[in-house]
């Protein structure tokens, strides 16, 4: 641009700046939680469900927790949508055991190590349901989590080591870096003429020249951290306060609870099996 | 080549904790990515090499033993095992497998991946442990698979899907998350960026 050329440009004042504060979850009951209680929430409903391998508490847990989440904002068709690797691993799982599972009942097929029975494909059954009764609420609760609340609750609820804590948070943070790195190693080693060739070795090779990169910001990070303090063995003063509210605790007993329903009518109705001796 | 440290600082620095985090933060970006693409290829393993996708597995094992060998600091294989399943459940669309497919089953990893070093007190750090470690790792991992708290609890431990899996999840660790991690180690090692860590003044005095 040329010097006599003027050109006009128009800032809003920052108290009339507008700016949406992201939410930390699509449901607002979960994003009303301390982040601490998004870790704890499917830790305490997956527990129970490991003591059976079954289809009636696997089926049992997945229903209500999807009712829970509708209740909590997050429409069905929402839950299934934002959680499909979940289904693809499950898929997998199940065929996985139905070829290979524990053999009892009729056999519909057999050849080599596979043997196709109805205790497999029962096992292969309650296995997918499972896969998608833990992990199904467990990524509805961690999509939107922001790392820095989730560290602050670790040190401060949790009473994890800070240094730890904080030094894990401050690697997350260069991730967004990450990207960037890997898009300008990419242009100049094109720019000298190495973006070409086998693509399996040109990823291999940059992705060890972005690890090396990393441990030498790392390492510079670790020094400015250093000098601000850091590590220092004196007491850390809290800037941001993480506590947990009313709302926790509710979820912690709605966490009890759906998993005691489930497992509890497996019991009643004799489905409940220990899953190392089932058949 | 064998190393053994007569004296070895055990108390962990920032820059051990900061690096420790980094490569545990690079790997649970691995972690994820393998954890969308995965189960394709190896469930069609599975169903003509029963047990094969054993052989995969140490892309989820790495961690551990990568950052104990450069930070060499009691704890480096379960803090980065950790750290990194942590992220892979946060940052890949909540975990595939849920908070103990995730994460449960990393603290069990990085605990194996850690037991040799602890074994050798912390004063050995060659090609063998790093091996071992890798290996160690992958048992973590076979366990895991087969408790009631893994997916393939209903096959049964000592199937022969079972011992297969072992066979191929062990040689899967000893050789990605162990041997060649090792090597990684020494290249970066050679590029000067460690020379804030024992592992990396090491190669210099050869």
């Amino acid at each position: 641009m040329s010097e006599s050329q003027t050109m006009t440009v128009t800032v809003t004042p920052p108290e009339q700046r507008h700016e949406r504060v992201k939410p930390a979850s699509q449901s607002w009951f979960i994003a009303r939680l301390n982040p601490v209680s998004r870790f704890i929430c499917p830790l305490i409903m997956s527990l129970p469900l490991f003591t059976t391998l079954d289809v009636v508490s696997a089926s049992i847990q997945f229903v209500l927790s999807v009712i829970l989440l509708w209740i909590g904002g997050i429409n069905p068709l929402v839950v299934l949508r934002r959680t499909w690797p979940v289904w693809i691993a499950a898929a997998g799982s199940f065929v996985t055991i139905a070829l290979y599972g524990r053999t009892s009942g009729t056999v519909h097929f057999a050849w080599a190590a596979i043997v196709i029975s109805d205790g497999s494909l029962y096992l292969a059954v309650a296995t997918f349901l499972r896969v998608a009764a833990i992990a199904v609420p467990s990524v509805i609760f961690v999509l939107g989590l922001d790392p820095t609340d989730l560290a602050d609750g670790l040190v401060q609820i949790l009473h994890l080591p800070s240094r730890f804590v904080y030094g894990a948070l401050a690697g997350i943070r260069m991730f967004t870096l990450l990207q960037e790195d890997w898009r300008a190693l990419g242009l100049s080693r094109r720019s000298r003429g190495l973006g070409d060739g086998n693509p399996v070795r040109r990823v291999c090779s940059q992705a060890f020249a972005l690890l090396v990169l990393s441990i030498r910001r790392a390492t510079k990070l670790a020094t400015a951290m250093e000098a601000r303090g850091f590590g220092a063995s004196d007491t850390r003063t809290i800037a941001r306060v993480s506590k947990l509210h009313t709302i926790d605790w509710v979820s912690y007993v709605i966490a009890l609870i759906v998993p005691a329903i489930a497992v509890g009518t497996a019991v009643a109705t004799g489905y409940w099996n220990l899953p190392l001796t089932s058949n | 080549m064998s190393e053994t440290i007569s004296k070895a600082n055990l108390r962990w620095r920032v820059v051990d904790i900061v690096v420790a985090s980094i490569i545990a933060v690079a790997s649970g970006v691995i972690f994820a990515g393998w954890d969308l693409i995965y189960k394709i290829p190896t469930t069609a393993l599975d169903a003509i090499l029963p047990g094969f996708n054993g052989l995969v597995c140490a892309f989820w094992l790495f961690a551990g033993p990568l950052a104990a060998i450069i930070v060499r600091k009691p704890g480096a294989a379960i803090y980065a095992e950790l750290i990194a399943a942590c992220i892979e459940y946060i940052i890949g669309a909540g975990g595939v497998f849920g908070i103990s497919g995730s994460i449960i089953i990393g603290l069990v990893q990085g605990v194996f991946a850690e037991i040799i070093f602890f074994i050798v007190r912390y004063r050995k750090w060659n090609v063998l442990t790093a091996t071992l470690s890798g290996l160690l790792s992958g048992f973590g991992n076979y366990l895991f698979e087969f408790s009631p708290f893994g997916s393939r609890v209903g096959i049964g431990f000592f199937s022969t899907y079972g011992l297969s899996y072992l066979v191929t999840t062990l040689i899967s660790g000893a050789v990605i998350a162990g041997l060649l991690m090792w090597f990684v180690q020494r290249a970066i090692a050679a590029t000067g960026v460690l020379d804030r860590f024992e592992s990396g003044r090491a190669k210099a005095l050869v």
